[in-house]
């Protein structure tokens, strides 16, 4: 007897129209599916991107009535949770900084010893810093303030341009008697800062005459946390440097804003510190803006795969159902020859493996070829993420076997109702 | 002993429109029967049943001494049976050659040379050929199965007087050749000349000559 195989295959050669009409439509439907796919996990991974630039943050701030403070090794232990990617640790002092000329505020030109000393933010990394996030700063110049630092500044343009200041310069500060935060001990403590950056405000904050002239948005000196935890020796000798207090608090930054609450609520349940003794303020406005978009996104991308998914589901079983009962002839001829329903039905799906193997082939270099283009065109979200690097393997091994399962059980529910019959009623039916 | 037989055989469309019971035929190698009768007297209904095409609602068939449906409808239409059709059932895609290798993967051209086909026409679509042609085909199918009983069902139905003696002449002449069981359901007295034996179909009775 001529094997499966082999009538398969007579069948796909003798049979041209209808073998390259199946060639089109798999090859359409597969590179479809495919660039569905690849759409959907592309927008996925934009959506999880955006959110991770939208950022969200909370703020561990000691409490005034609190014993525990946000100090060095608070840091190390809340920089493990879950979801927490960075963190910022910020302290504040005042130095004197003598002839520096500041945006005039209250102090100004009046020869008290409040007047030249602005207010010194050290952070760990001054991008994270909450003015920088909300935009009310931006570097107009060099780099910011990162972990790695030591004696290093950033300034804003206004105080650059009063002094005549650029990056590379070097800031002089120093403690006199009076400043804020140090004793009469202290006075005569010196420190040089090379000024690394300068940002520009970008948003004004509002400020009322009253407000000292070191805590206008414009007089405000970034420095690096590695200094400050020198002075913060020299403040206390006898403290070490575990103790380091981040006196404005710590900053944890999440990847996920949506994760917020779940992650708050298990830094509350963590045994190392007195939570009453702190306050803790969620930053996740930006991302509560944007989160109906970003659903409304995730659900666009979600029903598109769904649909261009079951309507190439839809098309191609209805088309080799209805190729499949055109064939009772044929049928009728081999039962009666003796072959086997179940080599019958295996002939007709191998006939459609046949050519299903080369359109997956054309379909994965197709859907190549057209991911930039399309990528683009749709969605775009997307013009930043390369479509092709998203068909994968899952994609392709996702598009395999949906099509081999589609091709199956079309062909076998195709079979069932005609397998169904008597031969001698298909015979009959074919006279 | 016989190589098929029927005993009590009874098969009805409805209870109360029987087309045979107590049916017992016996059917031998190297014979030509011809079942003759009117349309509607149960002539492919019997063929049918012999070719595990369909199951009987009574009696049994055997077939050298088992019974076909013990044996498996399947197995038997493969290794024990043949068909002629009077539509020629051919797969259309196939050529002539391709068609007899369908039940012999090893079939050579000589199979179809004994049919009266040319070197040509064996390695042409099968739908370009003539009727007679492609009947011829259909018989050589049969002939190279390996199976001893060739079941024809107007096997000159649609073919010329000349082209269906030559058919006949061809079907009956190789068989006797192969010793192979021979039934053919036709209406055409050339045919009936041509048998052994003939069973005439008539009211639900069979009369053997």
């Amino acid at each position: 007897m001529m094997p499966t195989t082999k009538r398969a295959w007579l069948y796909v050669r003798r049979n041209p129209k209808r073998t390259v009409l199946l060639l089109v439509l798999l090859v359409a439907l597969m590179t479809i599916s495919l660039l569905g796919l690849a759409l959907y996990s592309a927008s996925g991974d934009a959506v999880k991107a955006l959110r991770s630039s939208i950022g969200g943050y909370f703020t561990i701030q000691q409490s005034s009535e609190g014993a525990q403070k946000t100090d060095e090794q608070l840091l190390g232990q809340v920089r493990t949770l879950d979801n927490v990617s960075r963190v910022n640790g910020v302290d504040t002092y005042y130095m004197y900084c003598d002839g520096l000329d500041l945006v005039p505020g209250s102090y100004s030109g009046t020869g008290l010893p409040g007047e030249f000393v602005p207010k010194f933010i050290a952070c760990t990394a001054s991008e994270l810093h909450e003015r920088f996030i909300a935009v009310s700063y931006q570097l107009a110049d060099g780099r910011q303030i990162t972990a790695e630092d030591e004696h290093k500044a950033m300034i804003s343009e206004e105080v650059a341009e009063l002094n005549g200041l650029s990056v590379g310069d070097t800031l002089h500060a120093s403690v006199v008697e009076g400043v804020m935060g140090w004793q009469p001990t202290h006075v005569g403590t010196q420190v040089d800062f090379e000024i690394v950056g300068i940002y520009a405000v970008t948003r004004s904050e509002p400020a009322s005459p009253g407000t000292p002239e070191s805590e206008l948005q414009e007089n405000v000196v970034f420095t690096d946390i590695n200094t400050a935890k020198e002075l913060y020796k020299i403040k206390f000798p006898d403290r070490s440097a575990e103790q380091f207090d981040y006196s404005s608090g710590i900053m944890l930054f999440l990847d996920d804003p949506a994760q917020m609450e779940q992650t708050v609520a298990e830094l509350k349940v963590q045994p190392y510190a007195d939570w009453d003794s702190f306050i803790i303020s969620e930053n996740n406005a930006r991302y509560e803006q944007t989160a109906g978009a970003i659903q409304k996104a995730e659900t666009i991308s979600f029903f598109l795969l769904l649909v261009i998914l079951v309507l190439s589901v839809g098309i191609l079983a209805l088309i080799l159902l209805m190729w499949t009962r055109e064939r009772m002839t044929e049928v009728g001829i081999l039962i009666s020859l003796g072959i086997s329903p179940k080599r019958i039905t295996g002939q007709i799906v191998l006939e459609n493996y046949y050519v299903a193997l080369p359109a997956f082939l054309i379909a994965a270099l197709l859907s190549f070829g057209l991911s930039g283009v399309i990528g683009n065109a749709i969605v775009g979200l997307l013009q930043d993420i390369k479509l092709a690097s998203y068909i994968g393997p899952v994609q392709l091994i996702i598009v395999a076997v949906c099509a081999a399962l589609v091709i199956a059980v079309s062909v076998l529910l195709a079979s069932i109702s005609i397998m169904r019959k008597k031969p001698k009623d298909i015979l009959t039916d074919l006279s | 002993m016989p190589v098929l037989q029927t005993k009590d055989l009874k098969y009805y469309y409805f209870s109360d429109h029987i087309i045979f019971e107590n049916l017992d035929l016996s059917f031998e190698r190297g014979k030509v029967y011809v079942i003759l009768g009117a349309s509607g007297s149960g002539k492919t209904t019997l063929l049918s049943l012999l070719g595990g095409l369909d199951a009987p609602k009574g009696g049994e068939i055997l077939f050298e001494g088992k019974n076909i449906a013990e044996m498996g409808l399947e197995k038997y239409r493969h290794d024990c049976v043949s068909f002629v059709f009077q539509n020629y059932n051919l797969i259309e895609y196939m050529t002539p050659r391709e068609n007899v290798q369908l039940v012999d993967a090893h079939a050579t051209a000589d199979t179809l040379h004994q049919v009266g086909l040319t070197d040509e026409e064996i390695d042409r679509n099968v739908l370009k050929l003539s009727g007679g042609q492609q009947q011829r085909v259909a018989i050589a199918r049969a002939l190279a199965s390996a199976a001893p009983v060739i079941l024809a069902d107007e096997p000159t139905g649609n073919l010329d007087e000349d082209t269906a003696r030559d058919v006949t002449e061809l079907l009956v002449e190789r068989a006797r050749s192969l010793n192979k069981c021979v039934i053919i359901v036709s209406h055409s007295p050339d045919v009936a000349a041509a048998g052994d034996v003939i069973l005439r179909f008539s009211h639900g009775e069979i009369e053997v000559s």
